[in-house]
């Protein structure tokens, strides 16, 4: 039988038809272009949002003006506190595996004394993140909340 | 009259070699730098107390970077030598050899910036050998180098301290200008894909993860298996922007936009500072340009 012509013709031809496959693939890649897929964050998971009180308190006289914002967002500013030490807002706040930065900006006349703002972030489960800095005229810090305290945020 | 010519000539000599001896006092110490970062700490401390010889210039590639016998000879006639370190400078041994040694005219700046970051490449764990996009670093480094300045010249150690402390405090207004602005860009959207793996310092001090296409030498040059893995990383975690080195070539780059639909973020000073008149001339300018182009990119 392999001595038969038009059955080692049809075997040539078998390994042939097989082989073209993997070739026309490899010397005909798809062109990036028509490859491109537009960019979106499969596998990010949506952040978790909850609500957290956030409160600023102030050694001393509040300041001319203050800011308390995450990206896009303010979270609590001069309006809310009018000469008094302490502010307090509930943040809804949409926390990422990674955390959020908070900016806290502020500003005291410049004559003023050394000065300090504690800013604390509670969460429902009664755990708190809080951080105090200390500033003379101008103040322009970054507090982290993690998306759960007690845990460092992943970068 | 003899007597008279012998006292002139003595008194003439005395004046020769006293001048001779106030010329060297006051003359600059010669600091070699193999790094162009090193280079712009070398002019912030030493000021016109030093005159700083840049081996590897601006542009140049450090990680490929081969002295010349010119070198050499600057390197010999040095009073300072200030070396990167953590494994940067492969010549080092060769250079130290060839220029005679000297006695601990070769200062290991890296050696005194702290632990180094570890990371695999090639199935190896290699040093991170850049260390200055650490700011907290290169405040180690400044201690370091008005240490080694104030050593060879004792004379003018009050001046180099004195510069010193002041650069520092530059350096800390720059690590929260660089806070804030980091501050603008979402923690979950920090994600780095740059040329080659230089970052790493960077990232652990603002919060970025880093996603190289080569390795921490530029010499490591990825398989296209690699870059296959990072297109789908660049798809998987939504990066929305990739990054090219001032002495990189932007091809690759350009072809995983391409690919990921991810746009063309900008260059990245990774391996020095820029040229004399570009924006990243000095370490300051380097590491605000470095920040802006990430963070308006990344937003």
């Amino acid at each position: 039988m392999r001595g038969q012509p038009w059955l080692r013709l049809l075997f040539v031809v078998l390994i042939f038809a097989a082989l073209s496959v993997p070739v026309w693939r490899l010397t005909h890649p798809a062109p990036i272009a028509a490859a491109a897929t537009p960019v979106a964050a499969e596998s990010t998971p949506a952040p978790t949002t909850i609500s957290l009180e956030v409160e600023v308190t102030f050694a001393g006289p509040p300041p001319t003006s203050f800011q308390l914002k995450e990206p896009g967002q303010t979270i609590l500013q001069s309006g809310d506190v009018s000469g008094e030490t302490t502010a307090r807002a509930t943040w809804h706040a949409h926390l990422p595996k990674e955390g959020v930065d908070l900016t806290f900006e502020a500003h005291w006349p410049d004559d003023a004394e050394q000065t300090a703002a504690r800013i604390r972030v509670s969460f429902p489960t009664g755990q708190t993140v809080e951080k105090t800095f200390w500033a003379r005229g101008a103040m322009a810090e970054i507090l982290t909340v993690p998306a759960s305290p007690g845990e460092s945020p992943s970068p | 009259m003899k007597r008279f010519s012998i006292l002139a000539g003595c008194v003439l000599a005395l004046a020769w070699a006293t001048t001779l001896a106030h010329a060297a006092a006051n003359a600059p110490l010669k600091v070699v730098s193999l790094s162009t970062v090193l280079s712009d700490l070398a002019r912030n401390v030493g000021g016109d107390k030093v005159q700083v010889i840049e081996l590897v210039k601006a542009g140049v590639d450090p990680h490929e970077f081969q002295p010349s016998p010119g070198d050499v000879q600057q390197v010999a006639g040095a009073d300072v030598v200030l070396v990167s370190g953590k494994g940067l400078e492969g010549y080092l041994s060769r250079l130290e050899q060839s220029s005679g040694g000297g006695s601990g005219k070769f200062v290991d700046v890296g050696s005194g910036v702290g632990p180094s970051l570890r990371l695999k490449e090639d199935k190896k764990t290699v040093e991170d050998p850049h260390w200055w996009h650490s700011i907290a670093n290169v405040k180690k480094a400044v201690g370091v180098v008005r240490d080694a300045f104030g050593k060879a010249d004792p004379a003018d150690g009050a001046a180099f301290a004195a510069a010193a402390t002041a650069y520092s405090a530059r350096l800390d207004a720059l690590d929260k200008e660089i806070k804030l602005k980091v501050a603008e860009l979402p923690r979950e959207k920090r994600k780095l894909v740059t040329s080659h793996d230089a970052f790493q310092y960077f990232a652990r001090d603002y919060g970025f993860r880093i996603y190289p296409i080569e390795g921490v030498s530029t010499e490591a040059q990825p398989s296209s298996k690699d870059v296959a893995e990072l297109i789908e990383t660049i798809k998987k975690q939504g990066v929305k922007a990739v990054f090219f080195e001032n002495i990189e070539n932007p091809k690759v780059v350009a072809a995983i936009t391409q690919e990921t639909g991810a746009k063309v973020g900008g260059e990245l000073y990774a391996d020095g500072l820029g040229a004399p008149d570009s924006d990243a001339a000095t370490y300051e300018a380097m590491m605000r340009h470095n920040v802006t182009t990430i963070v308006n990119a990344l937003k």
